[in-house]
């Protein structure tokens, strides 16, 4: 059990670097002989136990990568990469090299990085300098840094008790506007003239 | 050390993961994960954490609750507070007295290494679309 005194700083060395090593990570050593070498495998465990006693914050680092649907009611950081939907987080903030593919629902939503899809908030939406985001916001509360890129529609939903009138408007709004997406859609297949011509030109 | 230890990935009891998870370096899990996980490094499966899926790492430690099969090129710790339901395959495992564990267990040095192959990696992660 030797082990156990292995200095923890040692990993460091053997530890894939970091983002942009997915075509490096193709070439070097191979897994195999990894396995077989006990010296870097003690002080890897060495290091996670030490540190995994700790309280921290939810990061997804650099080297993360996830897809799928992601709900968190804490706070949150991303500097890897998100495709899907965030939902239900406190304080969320993609960092300087953080993606994320998808809407984000949040009550604080903080962008440094690069985010394509709607982000909603409840309290406040920041942009900082270097973030780079295409979609839709919505929220009462907008900062907006300069040097952002922004492409998109700015909702800052008006507050329900001051406009109850355009409230009260909304929902018959939406519902008479249903309709006139929809239908046009589904009337124009069967009844396009194109249609029964290629028919009848296949038989 | 300090700082990279404090950027280092970790999901905290509150999040909840649907989906798939690939990761070149450590992480640390207490909260709810669905789907799959593969990690080019250590997973920390923690206490409080409640794991659905297949986990593929080169090495996993285990605190909290896993349904689904682990896969470690180096090593797996099943500690005391673990719940591992399913199989495990690696060169060297440890369990810790009171883990609950079910499952097969396959220490095989020659447990297949394709899984593990950068290659391959590179590959579950471009489909993923990450850069």
């Amino acid at each position: 059990m030797g082990w156990f005194s292995e200095d923890p700083k040692r990993p460091d060395a053997s530890k894939p670097a970091a983002p942009s090593s997915s075509h490096d990570a193709a070439v070097p050593v191979k897994s195999s002989q990894r396995a077989l070498d006990p010296r870097s495998i003690e002080p890897k465990t060495m290091q996670v136990r030490s540190s995994g006693a700790l309280p921290r914050p939810s990061v997804l680092g650099r080297g993360v990568h996830f897809r799928g649907e992601l709900e968190a009611q804490e706070n949150l950081t991303i500097d890897g990469t998100v495709r899907g939907t965030i939902v239900q987080s406190q304080r969320l903030l993609v960092g300087r090299d953080g993606t994320v593919i998808g809407n984000i629902t949040a009550r604080t939503i903080v962008i440094e990085g690069r985010v394509k899809g709607d982000l909603r908030a409840s309290e406040s939406i920041h942009l900082n300098a270097s973030a780079q985001v295409e979609g839709d916001l919505h929220t009462p509360s907008l900062q907006l840094s300069e040097g952002a890129r922004y492409q998109g529609t700015i909702d800052m939903q008006p507050k329900p008790l001051l406009l109850p009138a355009l409230e009260a408007r909304l929902p018959s709004a939406s519902a008479s506007a249903q309709p006139l997406l929809t239908q046009p859609a589904d009337k124009a297949l069967p009844e396009a003239p194109g249609s029964a011509v290629r028919e009848s030109v296949r038989h | 050390m300090s700082i990279q230890e404090e950027r280092a990935s970790a999901l905290g009891p509150l999040l909840r993961l649907k989906g798939d998870l690939v990761s070149d370096e450590d992480l640390l899990i207490q909260g709810q994960l669905e789907g799959t996980l593969n990690c080019a490094g250590c997973v920390t499966i923690g206490s409080t954490a409640v794991l659905t899926c297949n986990v593929t790492a080169q090495s996993i430690i285990v605190d909290g609750k896993v349904q689904g099969d682990l896969r470690a090129e180096r090593l797996v710790t099943l500690r005391s507070t673990a719940e591992v339901r399913g199989d495990v395959q690696t060169p060297r495992l440890e369990i810790f007295e009171g883990t609950a564990f079910r499952g097969n267990i396959d220490t095989s040095t020659e447990a297949k290494q394709a899984e593990f192959d950068p290659e391959v990696r590179a590959r579950f992660k471009r489909a993923l679309g990450a850069p």
